[in-house]
C-alpha cells in the first residue's frame, strides 16, 4: 500500500528508469552549466567572496594595510633603496624630524648611525623570522591536534605524551640553551627555535576543538560514505577549525616577535646589528632611558614592534569572519531562508 | 494585523472568571515594522488547562514569555496583560516595577521551559535550588522544603534521593519533573509550560502529562500548556487555542477545536498529524511554508496556503467569528471549512460531515 | 517477508541469501572507561543484547522504544557503524566485520557504500562550511569517480528537484544555514541516496521537524524507495510515526526494551493486538486524538522510570514494571515466540499456552 499523491509530484517528467538505482543523470534538468561558468564559480567561491567578506571588515583593511606597509619597507631594504646603516654616517644624537633633518627622519644613534636605516634593514629579517615561527608553531599544532583528536586511541596517547613532554620543558631556558648552542643566524632557524615548544599547548587546545567537531553528524555521514580519513580531516574538520587556527596563528606570530626582541635584547641570540631587539639593547645601554632627549632612540623601535604586532592582531580578527559561512553569504548579498533557525523546534529525544 | 479591541470582539474573547487577560499583546524587534507576536488577545480561565498549539516559528514561545513580561531585549512588548488574583485588585502586569515583577513571577505565575537541564545550575544540588528559591522570595524555608518533598512525591520522585544529587545525575524525565516541582514550590496560581516534554520520549511524556493532570486537580492550578504537538495536549486541555503566524487563529473548548474546528489551518493541522488510529490515506501534509515575521501575507495570514481563500481573505484580516458558544475562529469562511475539509479522527468510521472526500489543492 | 520459526526465538540460523542485512544474536556492550585509580569492576552498559533481525530488499523496518533502549545502537550496528561485541552482522551473506578486517570475500568499500544514514538533527548533519552542491558531490565522488563536473551537477540538480527543492540551481549554491530544517533533511536524504545504497538508516530523521512536515518527509522517503531500490531502518520513539512509515512501506515494527527486541510484527497486528505488555504500554503512551476528551488512563506499568541499563533486571527485563509479571518472569528469560501466521513474534511467556508462567504467582511490589 504505497502512497501516491500524483497531484504533488513535482517532477514527473524527470522520471528515472527505476529498479537499478542508476539515476538518469543525463536527463532533462532545468539548468546546464558550461566550463566557463565553472571556472567563474571556483573563482567566486574560493577567492572573490572570502576576499569580499574579509575586506568588508575595517579591521582586515587596516591590518592588511599595516602589514603591507611592512612588506614594502622590507622591499625597500631588499632593493637597496635606502642607505645601509653604518657608524658615523651622520652627526651623533640627531633628533628625529621635525626637530632634526629630513635626510635622517628618525634621527641617529649614539654612534651616528641612521636610526631609520637600522629599522628598515632589519625588517626583512624580522618578517621572515616571525612568519617562520608562526607557521612552524601553528602548522605542527594543527597537524598534531587534528590527527590526535580525530584518530583517538593509541595515536592520540602517543602524540599527547610527546606534547606533554614538550610542554613540560620550560620554554625560555630551553630556547636560550638552544640559541646559545646553535648560534643561529638564519632567520627561519631562529623562528623555529623560538617556537620550539610553543606548538604543544596549541596542539592540545586544537585537539579538544577537534574532539567536539568530530561528534558532529556530518563527520559520521562522511565516514559512513567511506571517505578516507585525510579527506575528512581536510574537508570537514579543518574548515571548521579555521577560526580558531587564525586567531592562534596571530598569537604565535606575536609571541615570536616579542620573544625574539626580548632574546636579542638580552643578548642571547647572536648579535647582529640589523635587528630591532639589538637596537633596543643599544638604546638601553646608551642610557636613552634616562635622558629625555634620547628617548626617541628607545621609543621608535618600540613603536615599530608594536605596530607590527597590532597589524597581525587586526588581520587575524578580520580573517576570522571569512571562515564563517553566514557572514560570507550575507556579504555577497544572498538572502537567507525565511524560516528563522533559532526559533526552530527541536523535538529531541535522548537516544543512545 | 487584526485589532481585537472592539467590544464585539471583546465579548467573543471574554470568559467567565479569567485569571489572566491578554489584550493586543504585541512583540516587535524593530519598532513595529514586523511583529513576532501580533496583537494576540485571549483570556485564561481560572483553574483551567489551556492548550496553546502552534508550530515552530508561530510565535507561541513569545506568547509564553509575554505573559510573564519576560520578552528578552531588544524586543518591545505592548498591549495589556491583567492578572486577577484570588483576592485583591487586578494587577496590570506590564506596569509592575522590577521588584513587584520579581514577586509576581514564581509566586503568582510560574514558568517551566523545555530542556530542564539548562534551567538548573549545574554546580548546585537539587536541594540547594529549592532552598535558594524559597529564600530569594522570603518564604518560610522549612515549610517550603516539606512542601517540596510532597511535590516530588506527587511526581513519583524520591525526595531523599533527588535532593542530594546534581542535576546532571538525573535522567531527562527526572529533571523535568524536578523542575516542575521547583516551579510549584511557592504555590503559584498559574503554571505556564513551554514545550515541557519536547525533549523526552513517549512514555515519559505521557506519564508527565498524567502527573500534571493530578497536580492540577490536587492544587487547583491554572495551566497554560504550549506545544507544537496537538495530540499530546488534546488529552489534557479544557480549552485550546491555535496560533498561526503570530496571531490566534482559533480558540475554544477542546472538543470543539478538535472535533468541530472552524479554521482551515486547524483542520489541516489535524489531518497532517500522524495518528495511530486514523486511516492512513487521509493524512496529508500542509502545502507551503509558514511566513517569517517580515513577510506576513496581507489580509488573512493563512490565505496563500488555504484552499478556500477568496479575495476577501487577501484583503481583510479576519477577526474572531462565533462558531458555537465559546468557540471562535478567525476565518471568513469557517462554515465552508467545516463542510469542505474532512477530518479523520480516532473512532471515526465514516469520516466527518462530507461533501467530497478531502481537499485537493490542485 | 522475514523468516519465522515459532518457538525458536532468538536463536536462528542466518537466512542466507534472502536477507539483505542479517543480524545474528548480536550483543553490543559498552564498558565504562576506568581511570588509573579505579579499582572497581568497570560498569558495562548492555546497549544491545542477543538481538537477531533481518532486513530484506526494499523492506521497511521501524524500531521503536524509549530512550536508552538501544534502538540507535542497534540501527548503527545494522549499517556497520557500530561493531558488535558478540554475534555476526552479515550483508548479503558476507560478514561485515570480517570484510573490514580484510578476511572477507568482497571488499569492505562495497559494503560500506551500500549502507547509509540520515541523522536526527538537520543542523549538524550538513557541513556548515560547504555549499549544498559540494556536499552532494561527495557521494558522487564515491560512486562515479569519473563523472565530470557538469555530469555531477546535472545529477545533483535532478535529484534536488525530485525531492521538491526548486529551483535546484539556486539552492545548490547555498550554504546549509540558508535552508530550513525540512530542506536540510531532504538534502541529507539526497546525500544518502546518491550513494545508491541498499539500506538507509533513518535515525529519528523526522523527530526534529515540525509536525506538519513529518508526513511529507515520510511520503518522500517511501516514494524514492521505488526508484532507488532501498530498504529503510526507521528509528523512532514515536509509535504513530513508526506506524505510518511501516504500514505505508509494507514493513514491520520492532519494539525494543533495554537492549532486547521484545516484539516484532506487521503494524496492523502489532498495534491492534499487541502481544507483549511493553508494546501495550507504548500504545497507551501514544496520543490518540479523539473527538471527545477522555480521562487520562493509568499507565499499564508498575513504575514510571526505566531501570539502569548497567544493571538490567534478571530474567525478563520488563518484569520490574510489567503489570502481568509473575515470579517466574524474574527467573527465566523468554525467547521470541511466534504468534499467528504473519510472522509476529513476542518475547513473553503469555504467548505460549503451556508454560510454567501460568502456574506461577504474581509478583508483589
Amino acid at each position: 500500500m504505497k502512497v501516491k499523491r500524483t497531484e504533488d509530484d513535482p517532477s514527473a517528467e524527470t522520471r528515472t528508469d527505476g529498479g537499478s538505482g542508476q539515476f538518469d543523470w543525463r536527463g532533462e534538468t532545468t539548468t546546464q552549466i558550461s566550463r566557463w561558468d565553472r571556472y567563474k564559480e571556483i573563482y567566486e567561491e574560493r577567492i572573490y567572496k572570502p576576499a569580499l567578506v574579509a575586506w568588508d571588515d575595517s579591521r582586515t583593511r587596516w591590518g592588511s594595510l599595516i602589514l603591507l606597509f611592512y612588506v614594502l619597507i622590507a622591499l625597500v631594504a631588499l632593493l637597496d633603496l635606502w642607505r645601509f646603516p653604518a657608524t658615523s654616517q651622520a652627526a651623533r644624537w640627531m633628533q628625529p624630524w621635525p626637530w632634526g633633518s629630513l635626510a635622517y627622519p628618525l634621527g641617529t644613534t649614539k654612534s651616528g648611525t641612521d636610526l631609520a636605516a637600522l629599522l628598515i634593514h632589519s625588517t626583512p629579517y624580522i618578517l621572515i623570522l616571525v612568519t617562520a615561527g608562526a607557521i612552524w608553531a601553528t602548522g605542527i599544532a594543527v597537524f598534531v591536534g587534528t590527527v590526535s583528536g580525530y584518530k583517538g586511541g593509541t595515536v592520540d596517547s602517543v602524540l599527547m605524551s610527546v606534547s606533554d613532554f614538550f610542554m613540560a620543558i620550560p620554554g625560555l631556558p630551553l630556547v636560550i640553551v638552544l640559541a646559545v648552542a646553535f648560534s643561529p643566524e638564519n632567520p627561519v632557524f631562529v623562528g623555529v627555535i623560538i617556537t620550539i615548544n610553543y606548538w604543544a599547548g596549541l596542539g592540545r587546545s586544537l585537539r579538544s576543538q577537534v574532539l567536539t567537531i568530530r561528534e558532529n553528524n556530518y563527520v559520521e555521514a562522511a565516514r559512513t560514505m567511506g571517505t578516507s580519513t585525510p579527506r575528512i580531516i581536510f574537508k570537514d574538520v579543518l574548515p571548521n577549525l579555521m577560526p580558531y587556527v587564525t586567531v592562534n596563528a596571530v598569537f604565535a606570530a606575536r609571541y615570536t616577535i616579542f620573544a625574539s626582541v626580548g632574546l636579542y635584547f638580552l643578548g642571547v641570540l647572536p648579535y647582529k646589528i640589523q635587528n630591532w631587539g639589538v637596537t633596543l639593547n643599544l638604546a638601553y645601554n646608551s642610557a636613552a632611558l634616562f635622558n629625555v632627549d634620547y628617548a626617541y632612540y628607545l621609543i621608535i623601535p618600540m613603536l615599530a614592534i608594536m605596530l607590527l604586532s597590532f597589524g597581525f592582531i587586526l588581520l587575524g580578527q578580520g580573517l576570522d569572519r571569512v571562515f564563517n559561512p553566514r557572514v560570507r553569504t550575507r556579504m555577497a548579498g544572498e538572502t537567507e531562508s525565511t524560516v528563522e533557525d533559532d526559533d526552530e523546534d527541536t523535538g529531541f529525544t535522548e537516544v543512545m | 494585523m487584526s485589532t481585537n479591541g472592539s467590544t464585539e470582539q471583546e465579548s467573543k474573547i471574554r470568559t467567565d472568571d479569567p485569571i489572566i487577560e491578554v489584550r493586543d499583546a504585541s512583540v516587535t524587534y524593530d519598532d513595529g515594522t514586523s511583529y513576532v507576536l501580533d496583537h494576540a488577545s485571549i483570556d485564561v480561565e481560572r483553574s483551567e488547562v489551556l492548550g496553546v498549539v502552534g508550530e515552530s516559528g508561530s510565535g507561541k514561545s513569545m506568547f509564553a514569555s509575554a505573559m510573564m513580561d519576560a520578552i528578552p531585549d531588544p524586543g518591545v512588548l505592548s498591549g495589556k496583560i491583567v492578572y486577577h488574583p484570588d483576592e485583591g485588585e487586578p494587577v496590570d502586569v506590564l506596569a509592575l516595577d522590577d521588584e513587584e515583577l520579581r514577586e509576581f513571577r514564581w509566586e503568582e505565575v510560574s514558568m517551566v521551559f523545555q530542556g530542564a537541564m539548562s534551567s538548573f545550575n549545574p554546580t548546585m544540588k537539587i536541594e540547594e535550588h529549592f532552598r535558594e528559591t524559597l529564600k530569594a522570595h522570603d518564604a518560610p524555608v522549612e515549610e517550603g522544603m516539606s512542601f517540596a518533598r510532597e511535590l516530588l512525591e506527587d511526581l513519583y520522585l524520591d525526595p531523599k534521593r533527588v535532593f542530594d544529587v546534581y542535576p546532571h545525575e538525573l535522567s531527562g524525565g527526572m529533571q523535568q519533573r524536578a523542575l516542575i516541582a521547583l516551579s510549584l514550590v511557592l504555590e503559584p496560581e498559574v503554571l505556564i509550560m513551554d514545550e515541557p516534554t519536547a525533549a523526552l520520549d513517549l512514555l515519559m511524556q505521557r506519564s508527565i502529562l498524567m502527573l500534571l493532570h493530578e497536580l492540577q486537580q490536587k492544587y487547583n492550578l491554572t495551566m497554560v500548556f504550549i506545544t507544537h504537538d496537538l495530540p499530546l495536549v488534546a488529552d489534557l486541555a479544557d480549552r485550546m487555542a491555535v496560533i498561526y503566524a503570530f496571531q490566534f487563529a482559533e480558540v475554544g473548548p477542546r472538543d470543539e477545536v478538535v472535533g468541530n474546528s472552524g479554521h482551515p489551518y486547524t483542520r489541516a493541522l489535524l489531518n497532517a498529524t500522524p495518528n495511530i488510529e486514523a486511516p492512513l490515506e487521509e493524512m496529508r501534509p500542509i502545502p507551503g511554508d509558514q511566513p517569517a515575521p517580515i513577510n506576513v501575507p496581507s489580509g488573512c495570514s493563512y490565505h496563500p496556503r488555504c484552499p478556500l481563500s477568496t479575495e476577501e481573505c487577501e484583503e481583510v484580516d479576519p477577526s474572531f467569528y462565533d462558531v458555537e458558544g465559546d468557540h471562535v475562529a478567525a476565518c471568513h469562511h469557517w462554515e465552508e471549512a467545516q463542510e469542505e475539509i474532512d477530518l479523520h479522527l480516532a473512532g471515526d468510521d465514516d469520516g466527518a460531515v462530507a461533501s467530497d472526500g478531502g481537499v485537493d489543492d490542485e | 517477508m522475514s523468516d519465522t520459526r515459532a518457538g525458536d526465538g532468538n536463536r536462528r540460523e542466518p537466512s542466507g541469501d534472502d536477507a539483505l542485512v542479517s543480524l545474528d544474536d548480536v550483543d553490543v556492550h559498552f564498558e565504562e572507561e576506568t581511570g588509573l585509580f579505579d579499582f572497581d569492576e568497570p560498569d558495562v552498559v548492555h546497549a544491545v543484547d542477543g538481538v537477531s533481525l533481518d532486513v530484506e530488499e526494499k523492506d521497511v523496518v521501524a524500531l521503536v522504544g524509549e530512550s536508552g533502549c538501544g534502538k540507535t545502537t542497534l540501527g548503527k550496528t545494522t549499517i556497520g557503524l557500530q561493531r558488535p561485541t558478540a554475534g555476526t552482522v552479515s550483508y548479503r551473506g558476507h560478514d561485515i566485520w570480517e570484510a573490514k578486517d580484510g578476511r572477507g570475500d568482497i571488499p569492505f568499500e562495497e559494503i560500506r557504500s551500500s549502507l547509509q544514514i540520515i541523522h536526527q538533527d538537520p543542523g549538524s548533519s550538513l557541513n556548515p562550511n560547504q555549499r549544498i552542491v559540494d556536499i552532494l558531490s561527495e557521494p558522487i565522488r564515491h560512486t562515479n569517480p569519473d563523472a565530470g563536473l557538469s555530469e555531477r551537477r546535472s545529477r545533483i540538480y535532478s535529484l534536488l528537484e525530485r525531492v521538491g527543492i526548486n529551483p535546484a540551481g539556486e539552492y545548490a549554491d547555498r550554504y546549509p544555514h540558508q535552508l530550513s530544517g525540512g530542506e536540510k533533511q531532504r538534502v541529507a536524504l539526497c546525500r544518502a541516496l546518491l550513494m545508491n545504497p541498499d539500506v538507509i538508516l533513518a535515525d529519528e530523521a523526522i523527530s526534529a521537524l515540525d509536525v506538519s512536515l513529518r508526513v511529507e518527509m515520510m511520503d518522500l522517503m517511501l516514494d524514492l524507495q521505488e526508484d532507488f531500490d532501498t530498504s529503510y531502518v526507521f528509528i523512532s520513539h514515536d509509535l504513530s510515526n513508526a506506524r505510518y512509515f511501516a504500514e505505508h512501506g509494507d514493513g514491520k515494527i520492532g519494539v525494543m526494551y533495554l537492549g532486547e527486541l521484545v516484539e516484532i510484527g506487521h503494524p496492523q497486528e502489532l498495534i491492534n493486538d499487541p502481544k507483549h505488555p511493553y508494546t501495550q504500554v507504548l500504545r497507551w503512551a501514544t496520543p490518540k486524538l479523539e473527538r471527545h476528551r477522555t480521562e487520562p488512563e493509568e499507565p499499564p506499568m508498575r513504575k514510571i522510570d526505566i531501570p539502569d541499563p548497567v544493571n538490567p533486571p534478571s530474567g525478563c527485563r520488563f518484569h520490574t514494571r510489567c503489570p502481568e509479571a509473575r515470579d517466574i518472569c524474574a527467573e527465566e528469560t523468554p525467547e521470541r515466540y511466534g504468534v499467528g501466521e504473519r510472522g509476529q513474534e513476542a518475547a513473553c511467556f503469555r504467548v505460549l499456552d503451556d508454560h510454567d508462567y501460568w502456574d506461577s504467582d504474581p509478583i508483589e511490589d
